[in-house]
């Protein structure tokens, strides 16, 4: 057994700036569109965005990347909606599960992606627009209404944890009893149980796309007025033997005269902790992001080697391709 | 009895209120269900081995502290709207979220079962969320001690039972504002129909007692404490001299 083959998972930090934007509002409020914050209980607040944001912006990079992606409603009958169900076929049914209410078939995702959060509060600034009378067949002159979009500008540090041993892997209370061994999978029975699986080939590719969709990331609403580019401007990439998100906890930044500085202590703590467990690990660092980048990239070369962000991609890619 | 602690952090957690539906408010800490599949989790039990009455589960009492007072949020959701076999439109709700909570998690039963769970809980089958598949969990530390008795002074916890009918005492501190308790009637555990689909069993009401909120019982029994908690006290949520709350196919 080779010593991939012992990793169950993969654990990604990164951390993700927005410069103007509301990646992820919540409702309207009067004619104000809120951005999706939390209230400490010291009253101030930060803003965040969920994991459900990003896994839609991880599924269209995907289709960007040429993947056929799952129609999710492919089905509507009475009050229930029925997913294709092929997951062999649609790497987002692979790699982010799916409910089929109609026959229990349920798939929970094997990549879990936590809601981003801000590092900073938020401090209430709003973008005026005027959605113009144009658009509802009057003339110019009629003037429009006016509306305001909270916006902020924040670094937020997301989390991903990939569960290896089940990506490629559907098992029979996933998928249903298969009258037929779906093309490109092999079928084997473990203890009473059917499992298909797909080629190792195969399930490398679906697990270099999400790093690769990660790497290219934007979406989320308004982006038409307030485009962002959420890929990471640091990343920290483990290969583990256990299933832990150990990067959760582990992110925190400060913001002085101008420049962010990546607080290597909690990060350290969480190598650390989890040392034992870690097979591989590469770091992504943006050039000229942190104020204290000669610093991070000293603490850090001990646990594993700083590269580019786009190089760190690469390398964790060539990391899950010997799987 | 020996005692499995387990101290978690969670950035976000949400636990519904089981008749909530266009908002969702979220109880403060985890009720017993989600105890227990966090269990079922860490040991790769599928939810039909998870909910069957027999073992591998049975028996395994929980509870749980709160360690810090979260931040909250209530996030919107939009849902489709399915009219004459057509998605149709969509219709918000509101589900609260916790932020930054921070648990210390205990399970009580026979010391091979919680050397098994200390052993999943290191090495889990499938990571480790309170609440949505996303809402992800660290493990910060964990334990296994002796319990010992302790004082019936409660807060940041859940008891069994509704508040307004045990015989309590408030503990008033000095400046601080807290919620109210929340008393939820709630399931400890399901049953699985030929479906597949989750019906809850064991309807029990038990209080929530926020952060801020220190109460004394005197009347609740079987109250411990352990030398993780520093003091605190707890009593497991699903004692066995519930049973008579139970329905029939629960207990039997």
């Amino acid at each position: 057994m080779s010593n991939l083959q012992a990793s169950k998972a993969v654990a990604l930090g990164y951390l993700m700036k927005v410069s103007a934007g509301n990646i992820n509002a919540s409702h309207t409020e009067g004619n104000v569109m809120v951005a999706k914050k939390v209230t400490l209980p010291d009253g101030s607040s930060v803003p965040y965005f969920s994991g459900q944001a990003q896994r839609r912006m991880l599924r269209d990079r995907m289709e960007e990347l040429g993947f056929t992606l799952s129609e999710t409603s492919a089905l509507v009958s009475g009050q229930e909606v029925t997913p294709p169900v092929r997951p062999w076929e649609f790497i987002d049914e692979d790699l982010f599960g799916y409910l089929d209410p109609s026959g229990g078939r349920r798939r929970t995702s094997p990549v879990r992606v936590s809601a981003a959060v801000g590092l900073f509060p938020f401090q209430g600034d709003r973008d005026l627009g005027t959605r113009s009378f144009e658009r509802f067949g009057q003339t110019m002159e009629a003037g429009g209404n006016m509306f305001e979009t909270e916006l902020y500008a924040n670094l937020f540090k997301g989390n991903m944890l990939v569960e290896l041993d089940r990506i490629g892997i559907f098992s029979d209370l996933e998928v249903g009893k298969q009258k037929e061994v779906p093309e490109g999978a092999e079928k084997i029975e473990k203890n009473g149980r059917q499992f298909y699986i797909l080629s190792a080939a195969e399930r490398q590719r679906r697990l270099q796309a999400l790093l690769e969709a990660l790497g290219l990331l934007w979406g989320g609403g308004r982006t038409a007025r307030m485009l962002s580019d959420l890929s990471p401007r640091f990343l920290a990439y483990a290969r583990l033997k256990v299933k832990h998100p150990v990067f959760l906890e582990a992110l925190q930044a400060r913001f002085v005269e101008g420049s962010f500085y990546l607080n290597p202590d909690p990060l350290l703590g969480a190598l650390e902790k989890f040392k034992n467990y870690q097979e591989t690990v590469i770091f992504g660092l943006e050039s000229g992001f942190f104020g204290n980048e000669a610093e991070i990239r000293q603490q850090l070369q001990d646990y594993g080697p700083v590269y580019t962000v786009h190089g760190a991609i690469a390398k964790a890619k060539e990391d899950l391709g010997k799987l | 009895m020996n005692v499995l602690w387990v101290k978690v952090a969670a950035p976000v957690a949400s636990f519904r209120r089981p008749l909530d539906h266009n908002y969702q408010r979220t109880l403060l800490l985890p009720p017993p269900t989600t105890l227990l599949g966090l269990a079922g989790a860490a040991l790769g039990l599928s939810e039909g081995e998870l909910w069957h009455k027999g073992p591998p589960l049975q028996g395994l009492l929980v509870a749980a502290l709160a360690l810090q007072k979260p931040g909250g949020a209530r996030d919107m959701w939009t849902v489709m709207k399915i009219k004459n076999n057509k998605i149709t439109e969509r219709s918000p709700y509101f589900r609260e979220l916790l932020f930054f909570a921070r648990y210390m998690l205990l399970y009580g039963g026979p010391t091979d079962l919680l050397e098994a769970l200390q052993a999943a809980f290191t090495d889990p089958v499938y990571p480790l969320s309170l609440g949505r598949e996303d809402e992800l969990i660290i493990l910060e530390d964990m334990g296994l001690e002796r319990a010992v008795a302790g004082e019936a002074r409660f807060f940041g916890t859940v008891i069994p039972g509704d508040l307004r009918q045990l015989d309590f005492r408030w503990l008033p501190r000095p400046g601080i504002i807290f919620e109210p308790p929340v008393v939820e009637v709630l399931p400890l555990g399901f049953e699985l129909d030929q479906r597949g689909m989750r019906h809850p069993v064991g309807a029990t009401p038990f209080t929530f007692l926020p952060f801020d909120l220190e109460v004394e019982v005197p009347g609740q029994k079987e109250v411990f404490t352990l030398e993780a908690l520093e003091g605190r006290s707890f009593t497991w949520m699903n004692s066995p001299s519930l049973a008579n709350r139970m329905s029939p196919s629960w207990s039997t």
